[in-house]
């Protein structure tokens, strides 16, 4: 069985009906928000991806166009091969100016350098930075290698001081003779900062720019979270970091949730740029993008747990206004208990409370009347009891007077100073005699059930041995004998000493004997009386061959006013009361009593008394 | 011997005025507690068969006078009971001077014996 009190169940159903509601709509929401915000955050970063990609395109299709027509400018066209040719005072002079007028390119258009290299990459003509600067990663024979094909955009590269370069050549035609190559060098940082590439639009948003040069990707942007210089280390390609940026530099494109170069968790957006054949992320960390919902998720929180203290607080109060007067009812139903009646409840509060404590008055009143009429009719019933046992106590002994005269003349009769008897006479005498002592045996047996049913039975505890107590029983039973032709036996051992009321047991032996007699047979009965110790008790038995007693009446053989055969009672003169009083003493004196019995043979009653017995 | 009989029950104190000539002794019988002090006090007797339970005037009574006036000492005094008595009570009459306690219904040859012993003391 549950146990739960009306404060809990109150409480706990006001917590759920708040609390669930808000739990479902809040998860919803939060569910909506979220997917809200992932469309919202990537089509941002698309946008981004989009632009940054245009402004590449643009910027460097730009540079291009720029070199292209650089090349093809008449002053240039018509000199180019000078620097190609042996010194003269002339060339000279041309090459000044050429040299001039690549300086004022150079500074209109922000190049870092511009190079008139020969076919075997020697340079002719260097503006801005050496050559021999560039770093031998990857070489730049190769780099340059590279641009043999035409108009032409390089990958990546960089200088010993990691500043990180882009270079656009063309070839240098003179008379249909390729005489070498012509190339600007693009400072790749310039281009970001000028494209806006580097604006960080937010706590953690990011645009990362790689390339695939062999089979390593490199960023070739300075990254927001990691100090590396850029194309000073490639990207790991065996941990599942960076995804985006390995895709896009392969030329795939695609948006949603992944891991950056750092492990953390993003939304990007990627692409490739096939003109520089570089790949363009746009991140932002989950964290930040998501920050908003988080916040909702708190509030939601908030709400819970302030909605779950107002249905606790609700709760209690509300479970109080409904217990309290059930508390009312509970303290006074107690009072009552304890027979305090005068317990009238207040009858305040709503309608049924009024009704309930009006109702438990009520039977509070009436229950009072009630205890006061059984007191009065116990208290009756006890004084009746009381008379009654005391009216059967005094008849017992006033019937005892008129009995001590007739047992008294009954015996004198017997004498022959009285005068000579006939048979006939004598006869009588014997019946008057026999019935009064019947008689007499009655009401002791009357008076001892009484004293037993109200616990008055005192007795005199003495030491005595059990051969003595057989012998005195013996000699005081043998009369009984003389109605038939009985042997009548004793059998106990020497030495056995008990503590008892002798004239108490006298009555038990009386009354058991007494059974034995009637039930023996005419001639040829046996009564045997035993006393054997048995550990700490003595062990009686008073054993006959009578009759026997069936089966199925041992069960109420030591009840009161039971006999074994109704009929026997006029025939025997029993009252009934004879075993149940040696149940009733010798219980009393702390032992037990039993019967064996087989119907026709015998029957054997035993009993124990502990040999030391105090009155239980 | 001469013996004097208080028993409150008249047909009672006659049966043992009766039962008792049989035994060859000579009685007196009261059947009032207040007359029997009286007798004892005025005659002498062998013995004396006093019922415990009287109206009025009990044996116990009687028995209280005579330790009172210091009379028990030469009293040869058998009580007759017809309620059970503790065994405390019989010491208590016995401690009194009583000689002999005896259960009622009484027999012929109880009381003889009883008598016996006393003649025998």
């Amino acid at each position: 069985m549950v146990n739960y009190s009306t404060n809990t169940l109150v409480i706990s159903t006001l917590v759920l009906v708040a609390v669930i509601p808000i739990l479902v709509f809040g998860a919803y929401s939060l569910d909506d928000e979220k997917k809200a915000i992932e469309r919202q955050q990537l089509t941002n970063l698309r946008e981004i991806v989009d632009s940054q990609k245009d402004k590449t395109m643009i910027f460097f299709n730009e540079r291009l166009a720029d070199i292209s027509v650089t090349s093809e400018l008449p002053f240039i066209r018509d000199n180019i091969h000078v620097l190609f040719e042996n010194d003269s005072e002339k060339d000279i002079q041309t090459k000044e100016s050429l040299q001039s007028l690549f300086r004022n390119i150079l500074n209109a258009y922000n190049y870092e350098s511009i190079w008139v290299v020969d076919n075997d990459l020697n340079a002719k003509l260097i503006v801005g930075r050496d050559i021999a600067d560039l770093k031998p990663l990857p070489s730049p024979s190769s780099a340059l290698e590279q641009m043999k094909v035409g108009l032409y955009l390089s990958d990546v590269y960089t200088y010993t001081d990691d500043v990180v370069e882009v270079f656009v050549s063309v070839p240098i035609v003179v008379d249909d003779i390729q005489l070498g190559y012509l190339i600007y060098d693009i400072d790749t940082q310039l281009f970001f900062k000028a494209t806006l590439f580097e604006l960080q639009l937010s706590d953690t948003g990011e645009t990362v720019v790689v390339q695939k040069q062999n089979d390593d990707v490199f960023f070739i942007k300075q990254l927001r979270f990691d100090d590396a210089r850029p194309l000073s280390k490639p990207i790991s390609t065996d941990a599942e970091l960076a995804i985006p940026a390995l895709e896009s530099s392969s030329g795939i494109s695609g948006f949603g949730f992944s891991t950056d170069y750092r492990g953390e968790e993003i939304l990007a957006a990627w692409d490739y740029v096939p003109l520089t054949r570089w790949g363009i992320v746009a991140k932002i960390d989950t964290s930040e993008a998501f920050a908003s919902l988080e916040q909702k998720q708190r509030d939601i929180i908030i709400v819970i747990i302030s909605l779950t203290v107002s249905a606790f607080v609700a709760g209690f109060v509300l479970s109080r206004i409904a217990t309290n007067p059930l508390m009312k009812i509970r303290d006074a139903a107690t009072q009552i208990t304890k027979k305090n009646y005068d317990v009238a409840i207040n009858p305040t509060g709503p309608a049924e409370q009024k009704t309930i404590a009006i109702s438990f008055n009520e039977m509070a009143k009436s229950l009072k009347e009630n205890q006061k009429i059984i007191e009065s009719q116990i208290a009756q019933l006890k004084l009746t009891d009381k008379q009654k046992s005391e009216f059967s106590t005094m008849i017992s002994h006033e019937l005892k007077t008129p009995l001590s005269t007739i047992i008294g003349y009954s015996e004198m009769l017997k004498d022959p100073k009285m005068g000579e008897l006939n048979k006939e006479q004598e006869i009588a005498i014997d019946e008057i005699r026999q019935s009064s002592v019947s008689l007499e045996h009655l009401i002791g047996n009357i008076l001892t059930a009484q004293k037993i049913e109200q616990a008055q039975l005192s007795f005199n505890i003495e030491k005595t041995s059990v051969k003595k107590l057989l012998k005195q029983a013996y000699n005081r039973l043998l009369p009984l004998m003389s109605e038939k032709q009985i042997e009548f036996l004793t059998s106990t051992e020497e030495d056995i000493v008990i503590n008892i009321d002798k004239e108490i047991m006298m009555e038990v032996f009386s009354n058991l004997v007494q059974n034995s007699v009637d039930f023996v047979p005419a001639s040829g009965g046996r009564i045997e009386m035993t006393g054997h110790s048995k550990n700490s008790d003595v062990l009686f038995s008073v054993i006959d061959n009578g009759i026997g007693i069936p089966k199925k009446k041992l069960r109420n053989l030591f009840k009161k006013y039971y006999q074994i055969d109704t009929s026997m009672t006029r025939k025997h003169g029993g009252s009934g009361l004879g075993l149940a009083i040696c149940k009733g003493i010798i219980e009393g004196f702390g032992g037990k009593i039993w019967v064996e019995s087989e119907e026709g043979k015998r029957t054997i009653i035993y009993f124990t008394i502990p040999k030391k017995s105090g009155i239980k | 011997m001469k013996i004097l009989i208080i028993d409150d029950n008249e047909s009672l104190a006659i049966m043992f005025s009766r039962m008792l000539e049989l035994g060859g002794h000579k009685t007196i019988a009261s059947n009032d507690g207040r007359n029997g002090l009286a007798l004892i006090q005025k005659e002498k007797f062998d013995v004396i068969v006093l019922d415990l339970s009287m109206p009025e005037f009990s044996g116990y009574d009687i028995l209280d006078a005579l330790e009172k006036d210091d009379m028990m000492k030469d009293k040869k005094i058998i009580v007759l009971t017809a309620t059970a008595i503790t065994q405390e009570q019989i010491d208590r009459l016995k401690k009194q001077g009583v000689k002999d306690v005896l259960k009622k219904p009484i027999r012929p040859d109880v009381i003889n014996e009883a008598l016996k012993n006393i003649a025998g003391q």
